[in-house]
């Protein structure tokens, strides 16, 4: 059983950490990575500065153990919303299931294999929330060996418990419910539900920080000194509190018997987890299908319905937007966060108890005259961000893939069959638009001549966003790839878009600021800046984009 | 008519996929395209589709040359690639209904196509469904017929009968024989030699990129001086080349 999962393991890392292929490809990936980190390190710097000023204010009170588990806190947290997606993607979905279902294996087999992959890649979560925060607490606190040791161990251990956790959700579900027999269906489902879960989660984690944290509870926890806030914070998370607790005591017997603890708790989840799964997971795996069919003569009238002509134009951006629609890894990545971004900024202020006020505040500003560049520059910045990280256009030709060559044999000009996948990013862009618009009429009762300049600049702005991607897109599309999670979420073109955007959305902020733009003049000067910009990209993308998409061969 | 002059490929400056070959395809007939595994035939038709470009030579599909004006060439053939996993997440209905717009059918044709051909194909109570769905016959099925619902007058087609269940096969060797009787031109790939010899006017042979013959079985037969069955003759051409 030991060599079966130890193989098994290094297969899966192996085929999964081979992002961008061999050779000059993952040369650049390499190049990329480096890059992004040197323009990070200002922030990273930031961000060290920071933690160091709050270990400093917080050990005056003898609370500086709260950083440690906060950071824990919130990696296992964050590690169990995507353990879920994780879980049924790798466990149920991936591609690789259906050939290691005929091998000889027990399940304890596979989904121990699987269960180790994805801690790995849980790590890299634990990296962004855990690393910089227990390396300036282990450096100010003056940690000994004893603290690193254990360290490394909590870091290790750390994805262990809230995995478990999103497996036993997972595997009974699985198991027990219909949904799992349409593998499309309950992709769909599960993505759903884990946003669900995140909303949910956050919202009770709002309500209940900030009931128990008011400030006479505060201040009676500082009081106590003594790390004590450690507790409030991690129970959260309950876990993490162990290994919380076992750093900031690593000098003393109280630290060994927390790691001790905590590591017999992830000890115990495991166990728990390869127990359920063994009487589980079979059951629930096979029969998973790809989709369901109805097999049913369509009526006269439902093919008349059918049939109907369309312009080569329209006909490719319905086929576009169909794919989006029904593909789940896109409707989940690039469709929905169109519509739901709103809802993510607006939701700290609702699950806050004087959100009322708060709100209100909020409105009278935004509605302040003297403030209406600085509001509509924010929200056509906004509207730059989300529309350049949806992902529709800078990854509209990777997304055909093996299909790619379609384009090139049917008898429509590549600029039509291009601008339909630009449009296709502006339409959903829209509707992020218009749901922007919709929310903050509902709560801060924006006037209409805002709202006019929020959609025409924002229109303008989402117009640019997917000229960009789509010339980044064709200029280095991922059209090999097997499974479609590959196409968008494991494409870097989505990453420059955005980055390129960010960049202009400052240049942008740091323009109306510096100049005092007032509303008129905001509006005009992103109108015809923007305007221009879309005009250049346009001719861009009819151009050498046209040019380039026609060398691209599969 | 398809003419091809001086066409050679090169994949990624090494593997010389296509050497030098001419071929001239006439009106109303059918010809056979045949060769070993790698042997450039898919290469050479992606190259007469548009989807790959060649390194050098021309390539013209009713006098339009594909490169030169790229739209009126493509709008001449319809093709059926090797490989039938198209728009998977299109219902059949719906890709039939994009390719019948990609190439302006008029809806009176189109409906009263599409219920014909889903007919002779017993795909009706498919075309509802997403390819997805579909067997690998039925995917071939419908990518077979989003060629014929637009009636181009060049079919090109790369191993069409692979996967076709014995009646859709005799269905298409049927509507392949019409065609090129009623004057329009069918060029098609395959490895099945029975087929081919019975149904080919003209036959190529290619191997490792160059064309080896090309004109009619009987010329081969003459060629050999023996009355040998296809298959034989082929494994010879092919074999003595080294
Ligand atoms: N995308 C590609 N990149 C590199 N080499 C390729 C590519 N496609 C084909 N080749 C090579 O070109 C040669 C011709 O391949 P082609 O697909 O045209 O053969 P074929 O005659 O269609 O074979 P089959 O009967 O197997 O379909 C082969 O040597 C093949 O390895
Ligand atoms: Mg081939």
């Amino acid at each position: 059983m030991k060599s079966n999962l130890f193989i098994l393991t290094k297969v899966q890392l192996k085929t999964g950490l081979s992002v961008q292929g061999r050779g000059r490809k993952n040369r650049s990936a390499l190049l990329i990575f480096g890059l992004i980190a040197v323009a990070f390190l200002p922030l990273i710097i930031e961000i060290v500065k920071f933690l160091s000023d709050a270990y400093n204010a917080l050990e005056r009170i003898g609370q500086q153990g709260v950083l440690l588990s906060l950071s824990f806190t919130i990696s296992s947290l964050v590690i169990f919303l995507f353990g879920i997606f994780y879980v049924l993607n790798i466990f149920y979905f991936a591609n690789d299931v259906e050939s290691l279902l005929p091998l000889p294996l027990k399940p304890g087999e596979i989904l121990g294999a699987k269960f180790l992959v994805t801690v790995f890649y849980e790590y890299l979560t634990g990296i962004a929330f855990v690393l910089p925060i227990v390396a300036v607490y282990g450096v100010k606190s003056g940690g000994g060996v004893l603290f690193w040791l254990y360290a490394v161990l909590a870091f290790l251990l750390l994805p262990v418990i809230p995995l478990a956790l999103a497996s036993y959700i997972i595997l009974p579900l699985m198991r027990f419910t219909g949904f799992a027999k349409n593998k499309d269906r309950f992709r769909l489902v599960g993505g759903i539900f884990a946003l669900v879960l995140a909303f949910g989660y956050s919202y009770l984690n709002q309500k209940f920080v900030g009931s128990t944290l008011t400030s006479e509870g505060l201040q009676d926890l500082f009081l106590k000194g003594n790390n004590s806030l450690v507790g409030i914070v991690s129970r959260i998370f309950p876990t993490s509190r162990f290994a919380a607790e076992s750093l900031v005591n690593a000098s003393n017997i109280s630290g060994l018997t927390n790691m001790a603890l905590f590591f017999l708790v992830c000890a115990l989840a495991f166990v728990l987890f390869l127990y359920l799964g063994e009487a589980l997971y079979f059951q629930g795996v096979m029969g998973i299908s790809e989709t369901s069919a109805r097999r049913r003569k369509l009526t006269s009238d439902e093919l008349d319905k059918n049939i109907s002509s369309k312009s080569v134009l329209m006909t490719c951006l319905l086929k576009e937007l169909r794919i989006l629609f029904r593909t789940p890894v896109y409707f989940l990545n690039c469709v929905i966060m169109n519509f739901l971004y709103p809802l993510f900024l607006i939701f700290p202020f609702l699950a806050q108890s004087s959100a009322g006020s708060l709100m209100g505040e909020l409105g009278h500003i935004i509605n302040n005259e003297k403030f209406g560049g600085y509001v509509l520059v924010g929200a056509f910045t906004l509207i730059l961000l989300v529309s350049s990280n949806n992902g529709i256009t800078s990854t509209a030709i990777s997304r055909e893939g093996s299909n790619l060559y379609i384009s090139k044999y049917i008898p429509a000009k590549y600029s039509t069959q291009i601008m339909a996948k630009v449009l296709s990013g502006v339409l959903l862009s829209a509707g992020g638009i218009l749901s922007l618009l919709l929310i903050s009429a509902i709560l801060f009762k924006i006037n209409a001549a805002m709202m006019f300049a929020i959609l025409v600049t924002g229109l303008a702005g989402a117009l640019f966003t997917a000229f960009v991607g789509i010339m980044i897109d064709i200029i280095r599309p991922k059209l090999n790839w097997d499974n479609e999670q590959k196409a968008v979420k494991q494409n870097f073109n989505m990453l420059f878009t955005a980055l390129i955007c960010l960049a202009a959305a400052g240049v942008t902020i740091f323009g109306v600021i510096r100049l005092k733009l007032g509303f008129a003049e905001t509006l005009a000067a992103i109108l015809i800046l923007y305007g221009l910009l879309d005009i250049l990209m346009y001719y861009l993308v009819k151009t050498a984009g046209v040019k380039r998409f026609s060398e691209i061969e599969t | 008519m398809i003419v091809l002059e001086n066409v050679s490929k090169t994949y990624g400056g090494t593997v010389k996929a296509v050497d030098n070959i001419s071929l001239t395809v006439n009106n109303g007939e059918i010809f056979g395209f045949l060769g070993p595994n790698g042997a450039g035939k898919t290469t050479t038709i992606k190259m007469i589709t548009g989807i790959l470009s060649p390194d050098s030579g021309t390539i013209t599909v009713n006098g339009k040359d594909i490169r030169k004006e790229p739209i009126e060439a493509k709008k001449q053939f319809g093709y059926v690639p090797d490989d039938p996993n198209v728009f998977l997440r299109l219902k059949g209905i719906e890709y039939l209904n994009f390719m019948a717009d990609i190439y302006s059918v008029s809806p009176g044709d189109r409906k009263q196509r599409i219920e014909n051909l889903a007919r002779r194909f017993e795909m009706e109570s498919a075309l509802g469904d997403r390819i997805q769905s579909y067997s690998h016959g039925m995917r071939q099925k419908i990518v077979l017929m989003g060629v014929l619902i637009h009636d181009p007058s060049v079919w090109i087609l790369d191993e069409p009968m692979m996967g076709l269940d014995p009646k859709s096969s005799f269905i298409l060797k049927e509507m392949m024989r019409e065609h090129a009787d009623s004057g329009k031109t069918v060029f098609f790939s395959t490895h099945v030699l029975d087929v081919a010899e019975k149904i080919c006017d003209r036959v190529a042979i290619i191997n490792k990129g160059k064309i080896l013959f090309c004109g009619r079985i009987e010329e081969m037969k003459e060629q050999f001086k023996r009355n040998e069955s296809l298959e034989k003759m082929f494994l010879e051409l092919t074999e003595n080349e080294e």
